[in-house]
């Protein structure tokens, strides 16, 4: 008992006295481990259970991400804390303890970690959450929330604690394995041996390799693959280049410096002799750092980015579909099958005027949209497919070019052998002049074209001169339909009357209805109608989609919390690194100012790596994100990008700021000796 | 007139005054001259390594003044000091003091590169002392890639390769073993008999400081004693080193 008594206060000694690298360790994993907290505590939630299903569902996915990334660097710091005591053990193995016993000190202290980290991050995620519960409704747009619907949640913090023991465990076991008491004098060089360059030809080899996997991830991401399917591309792309950065990092700018360093005339100059060779050390280790900030950091960027894209988009994606506050759906049957009739306009017009006439409802527009699936043939032919398979085929929207202008405030002005082009992938597009319908072939004119969401496939809008163009088409296109089991869509030639209310609050239930119903009772038609609000849609948008916002903030902020960790542990590892030169340096008779100005620029050059890396995967992850963003929303283009240039700053900013506040660190550490 | 003049140099680590205060050094004066082999002696703590830290400009006494070939380094301005520091003085330390950074060739070209010295006369001044320290085969290798004594010649070419005026060692062979020991004392020899480079050393060791022609003793903080070779050769000159060393410990000779 009184031996554990000892291994306590020896502990408890050893982690005051590393306040520069425990601190932050706590404050930071303490941090990730309250966001855990709040969001296990959400999905507990009862509040929010009732209301947003998809949002619980998509919060659990965020949770599970967050979990192993919280367990990663809750693990590459304790790690991190250890390797940076290989000489403390090898003192205390000098003294004569056992393993056993440091394994002990060891444990105690990751106990006495972990029970810390669990305080913290429960108090912190209680009161947070409450501020982060109130923000998350606000997104969902629901306005009526009280404080203490979201109470303590006993459950989130037994998954917490759950947790926090698993990889204690794992922490304490990886650490026994890991120490090495039978020569500890090896340990106390160990900062001067076994860290030997690799040969150039082996970096050659690596360095080449790492580069043409993230070139292959970036073809990857840009290539045509089916909306579907590109999931799974994203997921191997982001492998690849994943492997492929820490493959670069850690040979090519070793490489790049030993070239550096073969040029005589250069290399023996007083400023570059130093930073040249100085650069070679600091890249013989903790290149992986570098790494996995640019890793972490392109993460920051495309969840930000892609989060608020989605987010910032919801009112274009609404107004795409719904551009006035009510819209008007009817399909009749006779349209269909390319049997499209005179009377049907007629009555659509006439239907218009009723609208209008209303007391209700004003600035009725007429429009018209046909969707049918198919794909397009080599020879630029459109072929239906009703039993496609949508892994393979397109979906085609056809609109009134008139329409479109009116709800997008466009104007395409186009003659009725013409046809406007778009599409959410453009590979679909590529070398497309003509497109041939039935027995005409139209012009085709490439353009951006707002596509409705609602539809997570690949999509082609195409925009018609007039409506006879759109019942020529039907009429040519849909006649050969024989309607089958398989069915996935169903052809429809639909036409819609938009409008507006006079007060929203007045408008009698089913108010819409009776007036179709009142003018189409005596034409013996056969149809059937779909009446849409737009601020019903609204609120459903907002409950899929502004969650997805939610958890993008939580990830980012996890995400930045590693950025954080990782640059703060790189500084303190290159200021141990370097003390002991610096003084050497002095002693030979190097001026003061010019050690600090070159580790000034070593580590800037250092520190500046991952952000190129990281710029780079971003711009090249663009056209892949953009087609996961058109899955669930219609963004503009104009919007999105705006996101990923706040997002970018955002990042720049985060990175610099972290970076100037561990500097400080960096050079009182060194300055120390 | 002397290479190097030391004057009622004196030392306090600490404020004066405080019971912090610690005196290294007190009125402490000698000189060395041109070609002169001198090694010092002390107890531990008796203020060796604070005197050669002065001497080479390292650190500044609290009094007294240090002159080298005639001027006074209190009055170096803090920049020239680096430069003085490099071309002047040639340090050896206990430690090696290598960066690790640097193959064995680099770290002796440091000072030479820190200079601006054209690249054909480094190449020159590099061969002029791989030879003597017979250091050739490791070059290309890495301070870490090599034995304490293989390093410490390094250090000593580094130490050498300006030409400095004044070669300065703390404990050069305090990390060494008794062959590795012999053979720097024996460049040490050589340096000074062939190259007639001046040289101040610290050691704890009778044998190696026998090869000075001159040991001065430092007792808390002052000279305590100095004696010279004169005609003796290594083996009397070492008895009568370890015989001054007793009494510096206030033993008796007879027991
Ligand atoms: N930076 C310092 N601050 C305060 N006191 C110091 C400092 N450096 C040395 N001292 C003190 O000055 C005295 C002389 O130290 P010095 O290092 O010169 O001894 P030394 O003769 O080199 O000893 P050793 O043979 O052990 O190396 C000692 O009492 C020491 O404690
Ligand atoms: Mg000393």
């Amino acid at each position: 008992m009184t031996k554990f008594k000892t291994y306590f206060k020896l502990a408890r000694k050893n982690m005051k006295s590393m306040g520069n690298i425990r601190i932050p360790y706590v404050v930071a994993t303490g941090l990730a481990f309250s966001i855990l907290y709040i969001f296990i505590a959400l999905i507990d939630n009862a509040y929010i259970r009732e209301r947003a299903e998809f949002l619980v569902r998509l919060m659990m996915a965020g949770a599970v991400i967050m979990g192993v990334f919280v367990a990663i660097f809750y693990l590459y710091t304790s790690r991190f804390a250890f390797s940076q005591r290989q000489k403390e053990f090898a003192l205390y193995a000098i003294y004569g303890m056992e393993g056993r016993d440091v394994g002990l000190i060891l444990a105690v202290e990751t106990v006495l970690n972990s029970l810390l980290i669990l305080a913290l991050s429960t108090g912190v995620g209680f009161l947070l959450g409450k501020v982060l519960f109130v923000l998350l409704n606000r997104l969902l747009q629901y306005d009526d929330v009280r404080l203490s619907a979201f109470p303590f949640s006993t459950k989130a913090l037994a998954i917490n604690a759950g947790i926090l023991v698993a990889l204690a465990v794992v922490l304490i076991i990886w650490n026994l394995f890991s120490l090495n008491l039978d020569r500890p004098i090896e340990q106390l060089r160990q900062d001067k041996s076994g860290l030997k360059q690799r040969k150039s030809y082996g970096q050659v080899i690596l360095g080449v390799l790492g580069l043409g996997l993230i070139l292959t991830g970036y073809q990857l991401a840009r290539s045509t693959f089916n909306i579907v399917t590109s999931v799974f591309v994203f997921v191997i792309a982001t492998i690849l280049v994943i492997i492929g950065t820490y493959l670069v990092t850690n040979n090519i700018l070793a490489l790049i410096f030993k070239g550096l360093r073969s040029m005589k005339g250069l290399y023996y100059k007083p400023s570059n002799f130093i930073s040249f060779s100085g650069m070679l050390y600091k890249l013989r280790s903790n290149t992986n750092s570098l790494a996995s900030l640019a890793v972490l950091s392109t993460g920051v960027i495309l969840v930000v980015a892609v989060s608020c894209g989605v987010y910032i988009s919801l009112e274009d994606s609404l107004k795409s579909n719904y551009p006035q506050d009510y819209k008007l759906d009817l399909v009749f049957d006779e349209d269909q099958h390319g049997q499209a009739k005179e009377e049907i306009k007629t009555q659509v017009l006439a239907l218009e005027k009723d609208l209008e006439a209303s007391p209700y409802f004003k600035n009725v527009h007429r429009d018209s949209q046909m969707i049918c699936p198919g794909s397009i043939s080599q020879d630029k032919e459109l072929v239906l497919e009703v039993e496609n398979n949508l892994l393979t085929g397109y979906l085609f929207l056809f609109h009134n070019v008139d329409a479109y202008n009116k709800m997008f405030d466009k104007d395409f002005a186009i003659a009725s052998d013409e046809l406007v082009v778009g599409a959410n992938n453009d590979e679909i597009l590529k070398g497309l002049d003509t497109l041939k319908i039935g027995d005409k072939t139209y012009k085709v004119k490439r353009a951006e074209l707002s596509i409705p969401s609602i539809y997570a496939i690949d999509t082609v809008k195409i925009l018609v001169a007039e409506d006879d163009v759109l019942q020529d088409i039907a009429r040519n296109y849909l006649e050969n339909v024989q309607e089958t089991e398989n069915q996935v869509f169903k052809p429809a030639l639909v036409r819609t009357l938009n409008f507006d209310v006079e007060d929203a609050e007045t408008v009698p239930e089913g108010e819409v209805e009776k007036i179709v119903e009142n003018e189409l009772r005596d034409s013996g038609e056969n149809y059937s109608m779909d009446v849409g609000i737009r601020d019903q849609h609204r609120q459903n948008i907002y409950e899929l989609n502004g969650g997805i916002l939610f958890v993008g903030i939580f990830l980012s902020i996890v995400l930045i919390l590693g950025v954080f960790l990782v640059i703060y542990y790189k500084q303190v590892a290159e200021a141990i690194q370097d003390q002991s030169q610096v003084s050497i340096m002095q002693a030979v008779g190097l001026e003061n100012e010019l050690i600090l100005k070159i580790t000034k620029k070593q580590m800037r050059y250092l520190f500046i790596w991952p952000l190129i890396l990281t710029f780079s995967h971003v711009v090249a992850a663009y056209p892949i994100t953009w087609k996961a963003v058109s899955m669930l929303v219609a963004p503009q283009s104009k919007t999105f990008l705006r996101s990923y240039v706040l997002a970018g700053v955002l990042l720049l900013l985060v990175y610099f700021i972290v970076y100037e506040l561990s500097s400080g660190t960096y050079y009182r550490l060194v300055k120390h000796e | 007139m002397a290479l190097l003049e030391v004057k009622n140099v004196g030392k306090i680590y600490g404020k004066k005054g405080t019971a912090s205060a610690t005196e290294a050094l007190c009125q402490v004066t000698f000189s060395v001259e041109r070609g002169e082999f001198v090694a010092i002696m002390g107890d531990s703590g008796s203020g060796k390594t604070t005197l050669l830290n002065i001497l080479g400009s390292l650190d500044q006494p609290t009094d007294g003044s240090v002159f080298l070939d005639g001027r006074d380094l209190s009055t170096l301005a803090k920049k020239q000091i680096s430069k003085f520091r490099r071309e002047e003085l040639g340090f050896v330390f206990q430690d090696y003091s290598l960066l690790n950074n640097f193959n064995n060739k680099d770290n002796i070209l440091l000072p030479l590169v820190l200079s601006n010295t054209p690249q054909k006369e480094m190449q020159e001044r590099l061969m002029a002392v791989v030879a003597p320290l017979e250091i050739q085969d490791y070059l290309t290798k890495y301070p870490y890639e090599v034995s304490g004594g293989q390093a410490q010649r390094i250090a000593v070419a580094r130490a050498i390769v300006t030409y400095p005026k004044l070669l300065l060692a703390d404990e050069p062979t305090g990390a060494l073993d008794s062959s590795s020991s012999q053979s720097l004392m024996r460049i040490f020899q050589t340096l000074n008999q062939n190259y007639r480079q001046t040289i101040l050393m610290v050691t704890h060791s009778v044998a190696a400081a026998a090869n000075a022609h001159r040991v001065l003793f430092i007792k808390d903080g002052r000279i305590y004693n100095e004696i010279y070779r004169g005609e003796d050769n290594n083996v009397r000159f070492e008895d009568r080193i370890a015989k001054s060393l007793t009494l510096l410990n206030g033993g008796s000779l007879h027991d």
